[in-house]
């Protein structure tokens, strides 16, 4: 019995739409990123860019730009090939989100993602990471099955099919282990029990968007804010699967995004994983009501 | 018989692939590295992605570090800056990172020494026309909402200064 529900999880066919989905909302993230980055490549990437090669590699182990400067590559010819796979990755970007030529261009994505990564290891943070796992899962399923200009150039539906579904769900596994990650990461601490943690996040300089020393005077609405997080994150592994609080619980997720978004100078970061999580667990749910209708 | 193998061979690899994602979220920040695992970890891990942890803003948020340039130029006009004013939003988290690392490595001298070499050519780079690049670094230290709320006061604290200049020889 547990073998049977096992298989239908994990293999019952589906259409692809959430894996659909998933790559409009990754490709226009990564478009977009690029189109951002594209003028501070040098300072980002570069061997003398804010933090030198051979001090990245001290730092953080071997990176792309140190092992070609040891080969004897200049500075100016590594400035003019970062450009020219940013150039790639924007353009292949671009396709992947419209879905055009979806296999190919999932993994030269990979590989401009890996190339990026490994060539500056500390200037990339949580964004970076979560796009990186998600081009590598996505490369071993059909993600092009809806919303796709593979789909017009077919010009008729894709079948439903098993592995659709388990690329699905092994997405949504990943996502929902980050967010378990998280909400312990953050109850493991005092801050986010005490109501610190949004007053302090809120009030970093460097993420600053508002000012909110008012808040000081409301400590119910930051400890509100901070055990709501830690616990909507926490046991979002095990909400996700209770069909009473479902919808809500995703809804809460992607609101705490938004709020990121809005709040904090983490724009591309928090609409991008309001977009991922709408993709990953609304879209799914939506599909389900629409079918069941 | 490729069907037979293939059955496992993906289950196998999907189970792989989702134990080091697990490793790298479990995994202690000050961890004792492995021989030879830890390493073979890192590099599945700059393909993937998978190994690295989502504990963000966690366990707690510590005090902001903040990193400020003096730039005298050759007029001698005096500019000041910090890093976050030569990128964007996206460029910033990133710089961000790179910041704390000043304050993670605050106990050794060299490390810190080079970082603020290395943040000083770049402003070099970024104003062909300085003389010497002061390079000042404070922690921003915000009292907890309540000690707020009751008056006390954020201040700086200076923990790193240094001034780097052309050299004409």
């Amino acid at each position: 019995m547990i073998a049977a529900a096992l298989k239908r999880f994990f293999l019952a066919p589906s259409d692809g739409t959430m894996l659909a989905a998933l790559r409009v909302v990754v490709g226009t993230a990564i478009f977009v990123e690029c189109l951002v980055l594209f003028p501070h490549l040098d300072g980002l990437y570069g061997q003398y860019g804010y933090l030198q090669t051979h001090l990245m590699d001290a730092l953080a182990g071997a990176t792309i730009p140190g092992a070609l400067a040891r080969m004897g590559v200049s500075a100016e010819s590594f400035s003019t090939l970062i450009h020219g796979l940013f150039f790639v990755q924007l353009v292949t970007a671009l396709g992947f989100a419209l879905g055009f030529q979806t296999k190919l261009l999932n993994w030269v994505l990979l590989f401009t993602q890996i190339f990026f990564i490994n060539s500056g290891w500390i200037s990339s943070y949580g964004f970076g990471r979560y796009l990186h796992n998600l081009v590598f899962l996505m490369a071993f399923f059909p993600v092009n099955r809806r919303f796709s200009l593979d789909l017009l150039r077919r010009g008729r539906p894709f079948p439903a099919e098993p592995r659709l579904t388990l690329g699905k769900r092994l997405v949504q596994i990943f996502l929902l282990m980050t967010y378990v990650d998280a909400g312990l990461s953050k109850a493991s601490g005092t801050d986010w029990w005490n109501g610190n943690a949004i007053w302090r996040a809120l009030m970093a300089g460097e993420f600053q968007r508002f000012d909110m020393q008012w808040l000081a005077a409301y400590p119910g609405l930051l400890l509100f804010l901070c055990w709501t997080t830690v616990i909507f994150e926490g046991f979002y592994i095990i909400g996700y699967w209770i069909p009473r609080v479902r919808f809500l619980w995703v809804l809460a997720i992607i609101g705490m995004h938004l709020g990121i978004a809005i709040m904090m100078k983490l724009t591309l970061f928090g609409l991008t994983m309001a977009a991922v999580n709408a993709a990953v667990f609304l879209v799914p749910l939506l599909r389900k009501r629409e079918v069941a209708a | 018989m490729k069907r037979r193998l293939l059955v496992p061979l993906v289950t196998a690899a999907i189970v792989f692939h989702f134990a080091v994602l697990a490793w790298g979220m479990l995994e202690p920040d000050n961890s004792k590295p492995i021989p030879y695992l830890s390493q073979a970890k890192l590099w599945y891990t700059r393909l993937t992605g998978a190994g690295a942890g989502f504990g963000f803003f966690s366990p707690n948020i510590g005090n902001e570090v903040r990193v400020r340039f003096e730039i005298k130029r050759k007029d001698g006009t005096i500019e000041h800056l910090t890093l976050q004013d030569l990128g964007n939003e996206e460029t910033n988290a990133r710089v961000g990172n790179m910041i704390r690392l000043i304050a993670k490595s605050f106990d050794k001298d060299k490390v810190v020494r080079s970082l603020a070499a290395s943040f000083a050519a770049y402003i070099f780079h970024s104003r062909p026309d300085a003389e010497s690049v002061k390079l000042t670094t404070v922690v921003y230290h915000l009292p907890d909402h309540r000690s707020f709320n009751a008056g006390a006061e954020a201040f700086e604290k200076q923990i790193y200064s240094a001034t780097f200049e052309v050299d004409h020889r």
